[in-house]
């Protein structure tokens, strides 16, 4: 069951530049986590600022179960559309306690109402201990789970999460991601949030929307995305990705590292690039070898070669690292791609 | 962000008064003054003498701004980057001269120094070989009061200063004499000039120290010229030039402030070295301390001595006959304090949220007019436009309002600033409306914020003098122009020390919160 639709959104910020949001439509079904993800400047957070509210779109709708939030004529402010948010500096009010914070958006409770659901709250995210403490007492981590906490109170049946991660260190950020999670399921609570992180989409979402200028440029499930992605510019942003010259021949596709399957039945005669990520290709190494290896990157877990093929072409491919090789090796470089996807040269 | 702004209601309900009395003023003085015809002008400024005085104004101005920055500058550098002796204590000192009025200093030296004062009796002769009542004289009453606007300035630019510069600079060959003059000082430049340029002003646009050391300036002939005559032409058309100069010298300070926030690099964690004095320390240590004493120690002391020398008899009736000014004083002071601040949060609230065009701008006008200027335009104006107001207490609450609007917008402005706007949609995605949001939130976070900014106002308004002596309506005096009046007529004796040890203590107390927490960017006029 759909939750959120926005229906062509257009959104300028100033009437002599490219809209921030330009054209976006998209749903958001009943439980479903949605990640928005692009660089930074692609308009992912004026996207949520639209849901939100705290934006007015210049043309399109924004509908959230049925009743439209804002569009031609019609505006439901902020505080009435039951939307929690998690902003990305946590905005924790510092002149009150954390317990005081959680309780915030439950005045609909009264005064005898609101301690119990807080407290019951802070269970869920596990800082029943913190409830008096203030903001500034805790560490990064805490301040996140109280953030998530307060905005998850009121059970609103949405919640937006903005960069939400961002602001911890490396391990912690791991171990939030699936807390938040958890606790978003759990509690069957809709989630969309913008991240330019590509692993914490994949991770954490059922759907991602990649964004480029305001634009969705697609919107599907991670692993569609990570594969078959839509555009040059998905492919690019997600992922690592070389893009090989080929022809379209009544064969299939001919290129440097042999013949792909055409499986889009491309127009014969027709040049484009193929996609290739590094864990596509692999080598072996050949004293008759027509590629060189020209660079290696230490990734930890594994090496990351840079090949030059004959044309001066160049493809990565990544390796486990037990096995080193030095630059200059000569090597025979194959492709073993399971989905051939191509874009017009 | 949204950069859209526009009119609400509420917006123009808030700005429109205040735009009106900061502008009515201004044009009433221009229209009188260009009314006049040219010959007749400049045959009256011929009989004033006023090149000549204008030169004197000139000269007044630059002396002060000398005198201020000698006093203030070296003391900024040894508090905060030198092992001087009891640094700490000076450096919470140093700005305490700023909670005496210099119209005060001025009674305060007139006791010591005029013929027949405490000094010449101490020595034995009927006076000093030089004369405080002299441009000299005025310039250093004016500088004594007025060092710690460069002090203030100066000293924070030092804190600011990454030390990592300096060492850049030693570890480029350069000997530590090279670098204090090749960087340190550089780097200073821009709050020494923005120092400079307030206390420029201030002696520019001075009325109490030179009405009471008997110095002709552009003030004191406006003035003169209000009290003898109803002839608004001359005294108008001087006004308009007193405030032409203002804005320009301010317009060129807020180009100067604009380049020192640039220069000045925040978030070096570590203090920069202090430079060990030696033999030198215990000098420094003296002119330290006797900068203090002629600001800040001898005035208190002086004023304390003479009010111990009031008859006691005397005493119960003196507080019944003068309790009515300083209650005058407070309430006006309380009520313009209030305003101004009511309509700077309004305003700098609607302006965060783009309900409202940016008035702060045109609200600085009223921040430049010199108050023997104001009290004369808002007069006139009030006279001509809103009769009810004139001659009654709320006309010195609207003159406070315009004097001192621009400081409480700072301060709403800088307070608001630290929130980060999340904050507020954090409320409003909770449930609360927007009033409820800021009521709940924004307010009690920016409270301390507006409780400075209301003590400023208050501050500034209470020792307000030259607008206050025009504007106020026959027979309500407050405590400044109590002081002024005594001080004229009668002369510097214990009953005006007395008055005047009131006033500086009512300010002292707010100095103090205000000073502890380390507000900069004051007002350079009064």
């Amino acid at each position: 069951m759909e939750l959120l639709t926005l229906e062509d959104v257009t959104k300028r910020y100033a009437p002599a530049q490219p809209p921030a949001v330009d054209g976006l439509t998209l749903t958001v079904a009943q439980g479903e986590i949605l990640a928005l993800l692009g660089p930074s400047g692609c308009g992912k957070t004026t996207t949520l600022r639209l849901i939100a509210g705290f934006e007015a779109p210049d043309s399109g709708r924004v509908v959230m179960r049925g009743e439209t939030m804002a569009g031609p004529g019609s505006w439901i402010p902020p505080e009435r559309r039951g939307i929690g948010i998690v902003f990305q500096d946590y905005a924790l009010f510092p002149h009150l306690t954390v317990a005081e914070n959680v309780g915030f958006g439950l005045q609909h409770l009264g005064r005898s109402g609101r301690p119990p659901r807080a407290r019951q709250i802070l269970e869920l995210v596990g800082l029943e201990t913190f409830a008096s403490r203030y903001p500034h007492e805790l560490s990064g981590g805490q301040q996140q789970r109280v953030a998530l906490a307060r905005a998850l109170a009121p059970a609103p049946a949405l919640i937006l999460l903005d960069e939400p991660f961002s602001n911890l260190d490396a391990d912690l950020r791991a171990q939030m991601r699936e807390e938040v999670e958890r606790i978003l399921r759990n509690t069957g609570t809709t989630g969309i949030f913008v991240t330019h992180d590509q692993e914490e989409a994949f991770t954490l979402a059922d759907r991602v929307g990649v964004l480029n200028e305001g634009r969705l440029e697609q919107l599907d499930a991670p692993e569609t995305i990570y594969h078959h992605p839509a555009t040059l510019f998905v492919a690019e942003f997600v992922g690592a990705a070389d893009f090989l010259p080929g022809l379209v021949t009544p064969y299939g596709i001919v290129t440097e590292l042999g013949v792909f399957a055409d499986t889009e039945a491309r127009r014969l005669g027709k040049k484009v690039k193929v996609m290739l990520r590094p864990d596509d290709v692999t080598f072996v190494p050949s004293s008759v070898g027509d590629g060189t290896i020209v660079r290696r990157d230490f990734r930890g877990s594994e090496n990351l070669y840079c090949i030059r093929l004959p044309s001066g072409q160049r493809v990565h491919s990544s390796q486990a690292s037990a096995t080193l090789y030095p630059n200059g090796t000569r090597v025979r470089a194959e492709a073993h791609v399971i989905h051939v996807v191509t874009f017009p040269a | 962000m949204t950069v859209r702004r526009r009119w609400s209601p509420a917006g123009l309900a808030l700005a429109a008064p205040t735009a009106f009395f900061v502008i009515g003023p201004l044009g009433f003085l221009m229209w009188m003054g260009l009314a006049q015809e040219r010959a007749d002008f400049l045959e009256r400024a011929r009989d004033l003498d006023l090149l000549m005085v204008v030169g004197q104004v000139a000269l007044l101005a630059t002396l002060t701004t000398v005198w201020a920055c000698a006093l203030g500058v070296p003391l900024a550098w040894l508090t905060v980057r030198t092992d001087l002796p009891a640094r700490r204590l000076l450096h919470w000192l140093a700005p305490l001269p700023l909670a005496i009025p210099p119209y005060i200093g001025a009674l305060v030296y007139q006791i010591l120094l005029a013929p027949g004062g405490m000094a010449p009796r101490f020595l034995g002769t009927g006076s000093l070989p030089v004369s405080l009542y002299s441009v000299a004289g005025a310039a250093w009453i004016l500088g004594l009061f007025t060092y710690p606007y460069p002090y203030l300035l100066v000293s924070g630019a030092l804190e600011r200063t990454n030390p990592a510069l300096e060492e850049a600079a030693r570890g480029a060959g350069l000997s530590p004499r090279h670098v204090l003059t090749r960087v340190t000082l550089p780097l200073l430049r821009p709050s020494l000039l923005a120092g400079a340029l307030i206390v420029f002003l201030y002696g520019w646009a001075d009325f109490g120290v030179v009405s009471l050391l008997r110095v002709r300036t552009l003030t004191t002939i406006i003035y003169e010229y209000v009290q003898g005559t109803l002839d608004w032409a001359l005294p108008a058309a001087l006004s308009v030039f007193l405030t032409v100069i203002t804005i320009l010298v301010l317009l060129l300070q807020l180009r100067v402030l604009g380049r020192a926030r640039y220069t000045q690099i925040v978030g070096s964690a570590k203090p920069a070295p202090r430079i060990a004095l030696g033999a030198w320390r215990w000098l420094a240590f003296a002119y330290a301390w006797g900068v203090l004493t002629l600001t800040l120690l001898l005035p208190l002391g002086v004023l304390g001595y003479q009010v111990s020398r009031l008859p006691a008899s005397d005493m119960g009736a003196f507080v019944l006959t003068q309790w009515p000014y300083f209650v005058n004083s407070l309430w006006t002071a309380v009520a313009g304090a209030s305003l101004a601040l009511v309509i700077a949060l309004g305003i700098g609230w609607l302006e965060g949220r783009g309900l409202s065009r940016s008035v702060s701008g045109l609200f600085q006008v009223g921040y430049a007019i010199p108050g023997t200027v104001l009290g004369l335009g808002l007069a006139g104006f009030l006279h001509a436009t809103l009769p009810w107001i004139y001659a009654t207490p709320l006309a010195l609450i609207v003159a406070y309002l315009v004097l001192y609007i621009t400081p409480a917008c700072q301060a709403v402005k800088a307070a608001l600033a630290q929130l980060h706007p999340s904050i507020e949609e954090a409320a409003r995605s909770l449930g609360r409306g927007p009033l409820a949001a800021f009521r709940a939130v924004t307010l009690p976070l920016i409270k301390p914020g507006l409780v400075a900014g209301w003590l400023l106002v208050f501050v500034l308004s209470m020792r307000e003098l030259a607008a206050t002596l025009i504007v106020r309506p026959p027979g309500f005096d407050t405590l400044p122009v109590r002081i002024w009046i005594h001080a004229m007529d009668v002369g510097p004796e214990p009953r005006a020390a007395a008055l005047a040890l009131v006033l500086v203590l009512t300010i002292a107390l707010p100095w103090l919160v205000l000073l502890s927490r380390r507000l900069r960017g004051i007002s350079p006029s009064v």
